[in-house]
């Protein structure tokens, strides 16, 4: 299936209704493709469906607040800028949005232009974080922005946008288990409901990718009962001939 | 305040075109109102602590129209301001809302037939 192009793709939260809707229009006008959300809650589908380029986060919104939602995309989607809106001037607001993982701040009021700018800057090449885009797992080697796994003998494969935010979070709770209803709950942003199985066909289809042996999994293993966890070998347990371990 | 309103309303149709700032500005008529009538349940109710959480959303979207009166009472709302007299608040932006919707018509009336 082809991916829409998601270059100038962005995902701007903001549950002014006037304010939304001429922000996304003066977004638009200038090239972009904006998808709007008045709450938190339609992010992790948004973020899965949609792969955009960055998030434009209101602070005060209905439910769970900015910051959660902010703590949320930068744990699951690292590469992706987020700025923060917000009317909050106080000194200790701002640093608290930055030092959660914000790369801007706008206080509110603000001129479109001036977001408008914002964005610039942080998509420009110039500000490509692509040196944080690899992650390295014992000999996989997951490439955050191009979806991409590529095994120790140099097998490589594309993931969906899910199963790289999957591979994201069993790397970042690497040797704890993780539950079915964790899973579900924070890469699909639905309630878990115990005859949903489809994150063991997530995971059935990952090993496929990254495993020697899927039937009898290295990296992704099973709880009985309990869930999923990773365990990431040293090289010389992961299978792979003397020659092609690094040094 | 009406020519500055024109101002920042003509400027927003420069960038958007007329016909989507007409649009807008359309779509925000039942919100302004709206705006108008929480701050003014939460003052006659004596309860600024909602009165400043409506201000506090509000004074984005007022920005759109130019209405640096407005957005300054509504600052001072927000702040809760020491020494504000709840029925002096609600008279004053009674008066400051009329003015914006009067305005946001004007500007239509001005707009929409050309």
């Amino acid at each position: 299936m082809l991916r829409e192009p998601v270059g100038k793709q962005l995902l701007l939260i903001e549950d002014d209704e006037v304010l939304c809707r001429f922000l996304q229009e003066s977004l638009q006008q200038e090239g972009y493709s904006v998808i709007t959300l008045l709450e938190g809650e339609g992010i992790p589908k948004m973020m899965e469906h949609h792969s955009p380029r960055l998030v434009i986060l209101d602070l005060m919104l209905p439910g769970k607040d900015g910051m959660y939602w902010l703590k949320w995309l930068v744990s699951y989607y690292p590469t992706v800028p987020v700025i923060i809106t917000s009317a909050k001037v106080q000194p200790h607001e701002r640093l608290q949005g930055l030092e959660c993982g914000a790369q801007d701040y706008l206080v509110k009021p603000f001129h479109d232009r001036e977001l408008l700018l914002r964005i610039k800057n942080l998509l420009s090449p110039a500000s490509d974080n692509s040196r944080d885009k690899l992650i390295q797992m014992g000999c996989l080697t997951l490439d955050k922005v191009n979806q991409t796994v590529t095994t120790g003998d140099g097998r490589e494969s594309l993931l969906t946008a899910l199963e790289c935010r999957l591979l994201q979070m069993f790397y970042l709770n690497a040797g704890l288990p993780l539950s079915r209803e964790e899973l579900i709950e924070q890469l699909m942003g639905i309630p878990y409901n115990p005859l949903n199985r489809s994150i063991d066909t997530h995971i059935s289809r990952i090993r496929n990718k990254i495993e020697k042996n899927p039937a009898k999994p290295v990296y992704i293993r099973t709880i009985r009962g309990k869930g999923y966890y990773l365990h990431i070998p040293d090289e010389e347990s992961s299978g792979l001939p003397a020659s092609q371990r690094r040094h | 305040m009406m020519p500055q309103m024109f101002i920042v309303l003509d400027e927003i149709a420069g960038r958007l075109g007329r016909e989507k700032a007409i649009e807008i500005v359309e779509f925000s008529l039942p919100y302004i109102a709206g705006k108008e009538q929480q701050l003014r349940d939460a003052l006659q109710a004596g309860d600024w602590e909602t009165a400043a959480r409506h201000a506090h959303k509000a004074i984005s979207s007022v920005r759109l129209f130019g209405s640096v009166k407005l957005e300054a009472l509504l600052r001072q709302i927000k702040d809760g301001d020491s020494g504000l007299d709840a029925g002096e608040v609600q008279q004053a932006l009674s008066a400051e809302f009329a003015q914006v919707e009067a305005s946001v018509h004007s500007w239509l009336a001005a707009n929409a037939g050309e």
